[in-house]
């Protein structure tokens, strides 16, 4: 039990710093929100009175305390560029994002976890090294290069789907998922290629064990051993690599909703960065690092939960 | 001539248990160049030998002599030359589930043998579960076990990470017996438990022998526990049997000199050996090779014929009295 609240605690800490590295971060970005929204040729004046509007003339611990009393009590401000309310927007975003990032984890175990058992049954065969082989290729590949690749193969070659057509959830549940698919594939497969060396190398560790040989003399055949033997003790280690994936499936999503034109997060954080729209972008940056940092946390507790061998302790 | 034939008496027309015949294994060493021959060296080197039904059988020699090696070739965990029978049958790797009903071991380090994440009762029901056996019986069988290696029958939900270095050793027994396999293969089953837990464990094998009529191979390095526990014993050295005798007349009549140094190492008060003992002696300076006797270089008795040719395993026993084999040219 004290290890979740020192977790929490580890984890409060960590999005503090976040929240202030984002803050300075803009504070000292050149451009200026007021100056983007008025143009050019707006005159000095001008541009002072829409400062003063926006809170922007405050001195940088004021606005950052304004803005985090306003985070936490659930009012995150008014996008500059959009002049709506930021929650609002964000939440209308959310679910694709949301689906996309689950999409893309579900992927990555359906690619990672047969094909580390496959590489794991038979080591140092050519089945293990073109796996291996494989996994390397792919982790290599950056994720916006393999967009463009299944949109190149798949979309105007083999014409799976219309690059470039997303169509809204609400519209139909079918197609936003069938269309949600390719993005999410570029981003589980260089994932799907460092979960599955990560856990083929762990499965290989735990294969050395005694209790191996302890279930293989039972009469158990090598495939079982692996299943139901290997598999459970070989995640444990595997697991923490998950949470810093779980990173790079958000990292990575950013940039494949560009490149597949998926109305998400993703896409609402790269045109408000553009735009200098502060309030929105810092709000962005810190859901982002909520999911993240949780997932971590989640990942460090469900190892413990999960592992008989601290469990006790 | 084959050492089981010199065996028969032993048998008379039974069928063995466990027959080992010529038995050999080994491994590439890494060439010294990298397109260099690569050379060999022999773990198991025609090595012979049967148990008998009910017969507790036991195995010595120093680390690395191969006897672990035996015995997981007897399992089936590695592949070797030469056939191992088991009630006269010999299976193959894919017969896995008919070898394990037949033949079971205990290793040696029971906090690392059992599957951390499961708990008691899943390990000692999973031999049953993938020979197909009815959940009723499994459970049935479970408890049976329980009771027969001496665990409370609330154990079974515990987790293995819970038990103490006793009760997980008693549980790999368990796992062991659930099958009611023919032999049990012990492999140093007791040298990493404390002398009292050791204690309780070799009387629990005690007594699963009289009770179940169990056979058992009995791997180790201290002759005094293999002493207390087999009927006759073997002593490995360099991939070979280098004598083989019962248990008594081993213990009172060595005759190998590696025997006797083995016998003096272990500091006991049932050390039967009288007199000074053969130093480890390097007065012979024979070089370390695989034409002479694997023991030349560190007998303190080694003569010119013993670096020149391998001695081969004969009986010098007397007619009518049970086989003593030794391979020495001295004896």
């Amino acid at each position: 039990m004290s290890f979740i609240v020192k977790r929490l605690l580890i984890s409060l800490v960590t999005l503090i710093l976040v929240s202030l590295l984002v803050f300075a971060a803009f504070a000292i970005l050149p451009g200026d929100p007021a100056r983007v929204i008025l143009g050019q040729d707006a005159n000095e004046a001008q541009v002072a009175a829409l400062r003063a509007q926006l809170g922007l003339d405050q001195p940088l611990p004021a606005q950052y305390l304004q803005w985090l009393t306003g985070f936490l009590s659930g009012d995150a401000g008014t996008s500059i560029k959009y002049k709506l309310p930021i929650n609002l927007m964000v939440a209308s975003y959310i679910p694709v994002t949301a689906t996309l990032a689950a999409m893309a984890i579900i992927l990555m175990l359906l690619i990672a976890l047969p094909t580390a058992l496959l590489a794991a049954r038979f080591p140092d065969s050519w089945i293990d090294r073109l796996i291996s082989t494989l996994a390397t290729v792919f982790i290599s590949i950056p994720g916006f290069f393999l967009g463009v690749l299944l949109i190149w193969v798949f979309g105007l070659g083999l014409h799976l789907f219309v690059a470039g057509k997303y169509i809204s959830y609400e519209t139909s549940i079918a197609g936003f998922i069938v269309y949600l698919f390719w993005p999410a594939l570029a981003i589980a497969v260089p994932c799907a290629g460092m979960a599955c060396k990560y856990l083929r190398d762990s499965l290989m560790q735990q294969l050395t064990s005694d209790y191996i040989r302890t279930a293989r003399s039972k009469g158990n055949t090598p495939g079982r051993v692996l299943r139901v033997h290997a598999l459970k003790n070989a995640i444990i280690p595997a697991m923490t690599i998950l949470g810093m994936i779980i990173g790079d499936i958000f990292a990575g999503s950013i940039i494949i909703e560009a490149v597949f034109s998926v109305p998400g997060i993703g896409r609402l954080l790269v045109s408000s960065i553009s735009y200098r729209d502060f309030p929105m972008v810092q709000t962005l940056v810190m859901y982002i690092a909520v999911v993240i940092v949780l997932a971590n946390t989640l990942v460090d507790v469900g190892i413990k939960v999960i592992d008989p061998r601290v469990r006790l302790q | 001539m084959c050492a089981s034939d010199k065996e028969q008496a032993y048998f008379g027309d039974d069928i063995p248990v466990l027959q080992a015949i010529d038995v050999s294994n080994s491994y590439d060493l890494p060439a010294k160049w990298l397109f260099g021959a690569k050379a060999q060296r022999k773990v198991l080197d025609s090595v012979n030998l049967s148990i008998a039904e009910g017969e507790m059988f036991g195995l010595v020699g120093e680390s690395g002599c191969g006897k672990t090696t035996l015995g997981r070739a007897m399992l089936g965990l590695i592949n070797v030359q030469g056939q191992i029978l088991l009630d006269g049958q010999c299976f193959d790797v894919r017969q896995r589930l008919q070898r394990a009903s037949k033949i079971q071991a205990v290793f040696q380090n029971p906090a690392s043998a059992l599957n951390p994440a499961k708990k008691v009762g899943w390990l000692l029901e999973e031999p049953l579960r993938i020979h197909g056996w009815p959940r009723l019986q499994r459970e049935k069988r479970v408890l049976e076990v329980l009771e027969l290696i001496g665990l409370d029958t609330n154990l079974r939900h515990r987790r293995v990470t819970e038990l103490s270095g006793g009760q997980k050793q008693r549980v790999c027994i368990g796992c062991a017996l659930v099958l009611s396999p023919r032999l049990i293969i012990a492999d140093e089953a007791t040298s990493a438990l404390d002398v009292s837990v050791a204690a309780q464990i070799l009387n629990l094998f005690g007594s699963l022998h009289s009770e179940l009529g169990l056979s058992m191979l009995f791997i180790s390095h201290n002759l005094d526990v293999v002493y207390y526990l087999c009927d006759r014993i073997a002593v490995m050295l360099d991939g070979r049997i280098i004598e083989q005798s019962t248990a008594a007349g081993l213990y009172d009549h060595p005759l190998h000199p590696y025997t006797l140094n083995l016998l003096a190492a272990t500091p006991s008060i049932h050390n039967r050996v009288d007199g000074e003992l053969p130093p480890e002696a390097e007065s012979c300076t024979a070089p370390y090779a695989k034409v002479g006797c694997a023991w030349a270089s560190r007998c303190s008795r080694c003569i010119r014929l013993c670096t020149e040719q391998a001695p081969e395993l004969r009986n010098v026993a007397k007619p009518k009295e049970p086989a003593h084999l030794i391979r020495c040219h001295l004896a």
